[in-house]
């Protein structure tokens, strides 16, 4: 990612970010936030479905269907043991002071690895949601994670942080 | 006129099939997992789509942010299709907001056969190069909470 901006002076931070993303939407986010931070000079990590094997293609095949998030959320048990022993074992997940997720829910089985081995997680809301807040931010809520939007939302007693929109 | 028709990288029949019931030399349907048409010009995946929807001069998306934003911030023309056999609704939602801030037009495929030339007109009329909806990203805070 290094090269795809121009950089300023590195600021002093405690170790990379690392961050994970689907494909599409969720990928064109997660790019946007990584030149946003490598542009302040913050080392960053991306993992995306494209490119990782870490993340699985299912949402490819399971996402249009009926039992979408289900079959996602059963698949991506099976992968979660995979997940553990990487970011365990993983030199850039060691470096790594935090998580950051843009979904969908082929990014849980890493981001929950990343908090067992006890990295700070963080989710980022689509920029696409108004109203309400996908399946993917609620597990990942459940995981602990600190969520951010990127529109001001109220959902009930909740009212999150709202950073701006990526772009 | 060159027109793209885009469903992102996932499936998207009714928009497909619907397009592809008119033949258009100048469309192309980027069809994703959907299957492919067989009357217009398709392709399944574009790499580095956002450097290449210049090329277009009328771009008819699925309401997925990546391109809905990547056309927003060009100012370019362009209607969405919310894909509604999702499980999800969050197309419904970005349709919403992109037609409540006047935005972009936002498409029933049920209003089908489409007059491209027509849509082209509407979507320039809509456009507006300045209408790019903030507020940015605050990095600076982000990492200061985060970060620091």
């Amino acid at each position: 990612m290094q090269d795809l901006c121009e950089t300023q002076a590195p600021r002093s931070g405690p170790g990379t970010v690392v961050v994970l993303a689907g494909e599409g939407g969720h990928a064109a986010q997660a790019q946007r936030f990584c030149a946003g931070l490598e542009k302040r000079g913050q080392s960053v990590t991306l993992f995306t479905e494209r490119e990782s094997w870490l993340l699985p293609s299912i949402s490819r095949l399971s996402k249009e269907g009926k039992f979408a998030h289900w079959i996602s959320i059963v698949a991506v048990i099976f992968w979660f043991p995979a997940c553990l022993i990487y970011s365990l074992t993983s030199s850039r997940f060691r470096r790594a002071s935090l998580v950051v997720s843009f979904g969908p829910m082929t990014t849980v089985p890493l981001a929950l690895a990343s908090q067992m081995v006890g990295k700070r997680l963080i989710y980022i809301e689509s920029w696409s949601r108004f109203e309400t807040i996908s399946l993917t931010c609620r597990l990942h809520r459940r995981l602990g994670a600190s969520f951010l939007v990127q529109n001001p939302m109220h959902l009930g007693k909740d009212k999150p942080d709202c950073m701006g929109r990526l772009g | 006129m060159k027109v793209l028709a885009t469903v992102g990288t996932g499936r998207f029949d009714a928009m497909v099939s619907t397009l592809d019931k008119q033949h258009d030399p100048g469309l192309l349907i980027q069809h994703g997992a959907s299957p492919a048409p067989q009357v217009n010009a398709g392709v399944s995946y574009i790499p580095a789509l956002d450097d290449r929807l210049d090329e277009f001069d009328l771009v008819i998306t699925h309401a997925g942010a990546g391109t809905v934003y990547a056309m927003l911030e060009r100012g370019r023309p362009f209607c969405v299709v919310p894909n509604l056999d999702r499980t999800d609704n969050h197309q419904s939602e970005i349709a919403n907001y992109l037609r409540r801030e006047g935005l972009a037009p936002v498409l029933d495929l049920a209003d089908a056969p489409f007059d491209l030339y027509e849509l082209y007109k509407v979507a320039l009329a809509t456009c507006n190069p300045d209408a790019y909806p903030g507020p940015s990203f605050d990095y600076d805070s982000f990492i200061d909470s985060f970060l620091s």
